[in-house]
C-alpha cells in the first residue's frame, strides 16, 4: 500500500488509540480515512475516540460536520494465537448511535458487500474475520443457492433451490462460511433443512430478510463466534420475537464464556462449531 | 464399505486451509505397506510427505497440481480389491475448488434414510432435493400433506406470483356456492369435511363359506363393485386439492390391512378393468406382500379410494377416515343378522350428500345383487320343486333320458 500509494498511506504512533484518533481528525477535515487495527482485540484501545467522538460530532456540531472514517479489523480465533489475538469483540461495539457495524463474510466478493462504503457519511467498524482471509471462493453446495439481498450492506442468503426451509440459520463474518460449507451435513444429521441467513451490517441489523425467513420456517438458530451473552444474537432473537408474524422457535450458539485458549483441541471446544449447531437443533427439535 | 482407513494430510499451520499435490508416489489400486511414502503435499510452509497408515490397496483420484484440502481425506487404502472396487465407485472427500458433483438425485437425511430404508424407498422414490423424514411419512401417506406458507412474505428477490407451480390441470375450481358452502361447513360445530352415510347389506341366512381368504367376507365384491360404479359416480374417485376438485384419471381400489400391526392402503391398480377372480388374487396376493412387509412405495399410494374391512372384528359401525389425496372410504362391518353395513365416508367438498347416498345406494344393489348371483343363486329340485342354494343340498342324478337332473336330499331320502 506505501509503494502504491506513498502519499496516501500514513505512518502513524503505534498506539490503537492515537491510531483513530488521527483517521478521525482527518475525517473531520473532509477526508475519508480508513483505519487499519492490525488485531481486533485492541479495539478496546479505539472506544473512546469511536464513542466519545467519532460518533458524536454529527450531532454536537448542529449536523453540520459529518466523520466518514471507517476503522476495519480482524476478529475471530482458529489460528492457536491464544487469549489476545482469537477474540471476537463485536458485542462490544454493537448498538453505538451513529456508528456503524459492518461484517463482511466468505460468501460473495467483497465489492459487493463493502462497495457502499465509499458513499456513508458515518463512522462505520468493518470487523473481518482473519480466516476468512485464507479462504477460496465460496462454491454452494449442490441443491442450494446464493441470494444477495437489495440493501446497501446487503443481506447473503444460502437457501435451498428448490425445496422450503424448515430452520433459519443467522450468522455473520467467519462463522457463516464455517455453516454455509456444511449445510448438507447439519441437514442430514437434524433432518431439518436449513437456509442461512447472513448480514453484513449488525448495526444497524438488516432485519428484513432474517424475519421473511423466520416466519416461514417458525424456527431460528442464531450462531456467533463470540459469546452470547449481550450479543448479536441477543439481539436478533430479541428483534425477531418482536416482528415475527407469528412464534418463532429461537435458539443461539456462541463461544463458551471463557477466554480463547491457545492450544488448538481447547480451542475447538471453546469456540462454536457445526457439532454443536447440530446438537442444538436436535435439541430444539425435541421441544 | 468395510476395512476402508482413510488418508488424511494434518494441517500443520494455521495459516493454510489447502495444499498442493507434488508429488505422487503410488498409482491408484496400488498395494501398499504401512509406512510407505505415497504424496508430498505443498503448503506456503513446507512440503508434508504423506506415509500410507495401513496395509492394503490405496485407492484415490489425485493428479499432480492437484489442490487438497488440509485436515481431509485425499486417498483411502482398502484392505482387498472387493472392496478397492467399491472405493473406486465412491472416491474419497472431493477435492478443493471442485464443485459438488451433481447427482442428480435427492438427498435423504439420517433419519429419512432409516425410514425409507424399512419400506424399502430410495433416493429414486422422491421428487424433492432434500428428504426430511417428514416428506418420507408424507409418500406413504403417514403424515398430511405440507401445509401452505403461513403468509406470502416477499423475498428477497421476490418471485412474481405468477411463477408458483401452476396447479395441476386436473384440478377443476369449485362454483362460488360450493365455496361459501366449504366455508359454512368450516365453521360448524363439527368442523369436518367428512361425512358418513351408511346402508345395510342383506345376506340372508346364507354365509358365504367355503371361499378360503374370502370367507364370510364381501371385501372382494365391494370392492369389484365400487371400482365399476365410480364410472358413472367420478367424484366419489377424486381428491381436494389446491381448492378445487381433482377427478382421478384411473380407478385404484386401496384395500386396507391392519393385521394388528401396521395399517396400510394396498392399491389394486385399474381395479375397475379387473374381473372378480382377478381382483380377488390382487387382494390376496397384497395381502401377502404386507404380511410379509414387501409391498412398494407405488402399491402403497397408488389407492384412489379405500375399503377398509372390520366386519369379523363383530363390530357394527365405523366412521371411517379419508386417506389424504381421496374422496371416498368404504367401511365395511357387521350388519347383525342380516349380513354386512356398509359405511361410506366422503369429503363433502368433492361431492354432496345426496350425490353419495345415490353411490351408496346402487354400491349397496350391486353389491346385493353381486351376492345373490354368486352365492345365493337358487336351484331347483327336479322333484319337489323346492329351492335350494347352489352347492347346497342338491344332487346331480341321472334322470330319465340320461340328462342329469338334480335332486334335493329329501326327495333322495325319501326316494
Amino acid at each position: 500500500m506505501q509503494t502504491a500509494f506513498p502519499d496516501r498511506a500514513l505512518t502513524t504512533p503505534i498506539s490503537e488509540g492515537a491510531i483513530t484518533g488521527v483517521g478521525v481528525g482527518l475525517a473531520v477535515a473532509g477526508n475519508r480515512p480508513m483505519v487499519e487495527i492490525m488485531f481486533g482485540d485492541f479495539m478496546t484501545l479505539t472506544v473512546d475516540q469511536i464513542v466519545s467522538n467519532a460518533a458524536k460530532f454529527y450531532h454536537m456540531y448542529n449536523q453540520a460536520v459529518t466523520c466518514p472514517v471507517v476503522v476495519r479489523t480482524p476478529m475471530g480465533g482458529r489460528r492457536g494465537y491464544g487469549p489476545t489475538h482469537s477474540q471476537s469483540l463485536e458485542r462490544l461495539f454493537l448498538g453505538i448511535d451513529n456508528c456503524l457495524v459492518l461484517s463482511p463474510n466468505a460468501l460473495i466478493d467483497i465489492p459487493r458487500q463493502l462497495g457502499a462504503i465509499r458513499r456513508i457519511e458515518t463512522p462505520a467498524i468493518v470487523f473481518e474475520n482473519k480466516v476468512d482471509y485464507t479462504m477460496r471462493p465460496y462454491k454452494v453446495p449442490e441443491y442450494y443457492k446464493v441470494e444477495i439481498g437489495s440493501a446497501e450492506f446487503p443481506t447473503v442468503a444460502v437457501r435451498p433451490e428448490r425445496v422450503e426451509p424448515t430452520v433459519t440459520l443467522v450468522s455473520y463474518g467467519g462463522m457463516s462460511r464455517i455453516l454455509a460449507d456444511a449445510l448438507l451435513r447439519i441437514f442430514e444429521e437434524t433432518d431439518l433443512v436449513p437456509e442461512l441467513i447472513v448480514p453484513i451490517s449488525l448495526h444497524p441489523i438488516d432485519l428484513g430478510p432474517i424475519v421473511e425467513s423466520a416466519n416461514r420456517t417458525g424456527m431460528l438458530l442464531a450462531i456467533e463466534e463470540g459469546p452470547t451473552f449481550a450479543a448479536f444474537g441477543a439481539e436478533v432473537l430479541a428483534q425477531v420475537s418482536e416482528h415475527a408474524a407469528r412464534p418463532i422457535q429461537l435458539g443461539r450458539v456462541g463461544a463458551q464464556p471463557m477466554p480463547v485458549p491457545s492450544v488448538p483441541e481447547l480451542e475447538d471446544m471453546a469456540l462454536p462449531s457445526v457439532g454443536r449447531v447440530i446438537e442444538t437443533l436436535r435439541g430444539m427439535k425435541k421441544v | 464399505m468395510a476395512h476402508a482407513i482413510e488418508v488424511v494430510v494434518e494441517r500443520e499451520s494455521a495459516n493454510d486451509a489447502d495444499g498442493t499435490v507434488v508429488e505422487i508416489y503410488l498409482q491408484p489400486g496400488s498395494p501398499v505397506k504401512k509406512g510407505e511414502r505415497i504424496f508430498d503435499i505443498e503448503t506456503s510452509k513446507a512440503v508434508q510427505e504423506i506415509y500410507a497408515p495401513a496395509d492394503g490397496f490405496l485407492m484415490h483420484s489425485l493428479t499432480l497440481g492437484d489442490n487438497i484440502d488440509l485436515g481431509g481425506a485425499i486417498a483411502r487404502i482398502v484392505a482387498d480389491l472387493a472392496s478397492a472396487a467399491a472405493a473406486v465407485a465412491t472416491p474419497a472427500a472431493p477435492q478443493a475448488g471442485t464443485a459438488a458433483p451433481r447427482t442428480g438425485l435427492p438427498r435423504l437425511s439420517r433419519d429419512a434414510t432409516a425410514l425409507a430404508t424399512q419400506y424399502g424407498l430410495g433416493p429414486a422414490d422422491f421428487d424433492r432435493d432434500l428428504v426430511t423424514a417428514t416428506d418420507v411419512r408424507r409418500r406413504l401417506n403417514l403424515e398430511p400433506p405440507a401445509p401452505k406458507a403461513v403468509q406470502a412474505v416477499p423475498t428477497m428477490q421476490a418471485p412474481p406470483v405468477a411463477a408458483r407451480a401452476p396447479v395441476s390441470a386436473n384440478v377443476k375450481p369449485v362454483a362460488a356456492h360450493k365455496r361459501d358452502e366449504i366455508e359454512f361447513l368450516s365453521r360448524g360445530a363439527g368442523a369436518s369435511m367428512l361425512s358418513v352415510l351408511g346402508a345395510v347389506v342383506g345376506y340372508g341366512d346364507l354365509i358365504r363359506d367355503g371361499e378360503g381368504f374370502f370367507e364370510r367376507k364381501i371385501v372382494d365384491i365391494v370392492a369389484f363393485e365400487a371400482s365399476r360404479l365410480m364410472r358413472a359416480h367420478p367424484k366419489m374417485n377424486a381428491a381436494w386439492r389446491d381448492g378445487g376438485v381433482e377427478l382421478h384419471r384411473s380407478v385404484h381400489a386401496g384395500v386396507a390391512f391392519d393385521n394388528d400391526g401396521r395399517l396400510l392402503v394396498y392399491g389394486i391398480e385399474d381395479a375397475d378393468g379387473l374381473e372378480l377372480e382377478d381382483l380377488q388374487d390382487e387382494i390376496m396376493e397384497g395381502f401377502k406382500k404386507y404380511a410379509r412387509n414387501k409391498l412398494s412405495l407405488k402399491e402403497l399410494t397408488r389407492a384412489t379410494f379405500t375399503i377398509t374391512d372390520l366386519s369379523a372384528t363383530g363390530v357394527d359401525y365405523v366412521l371411517p377416515l379419508l386417506p389424504n389425496g381421496q374422496s371416498c372410504i368404504i367401511g365395511i362391518v357387521n350388519g347383525g343378522r342380516d349380513g354386512f353395513a356398509l359405511y361410506l365416508g366422503f369429503d363433502h367438498r368433492v361431492t354432496e350428500g345426496l350425490a353419495a347416498s345415490r353411490f351408496l345406494a346402487a354400491l349397496r344393489a350391486k353389491v346385493q345383487s353381486a351376492i345373490a348371483m354368486l352365492y345365493i343363486q337358487t336351484e331347483v329340485c327336479a322333484f319337489c320343486d323346492g329351492a335350494h342354494p347352489v352347492g347346497k343340498g342338491l344332487l346331480r342324478i341321472a334322470g330319465s333320458g340320461g340328462m342329469d337332473v338334480l335332486c334335493c336330499q329329501t326327495c333322495w331320502v325319501e326316494g
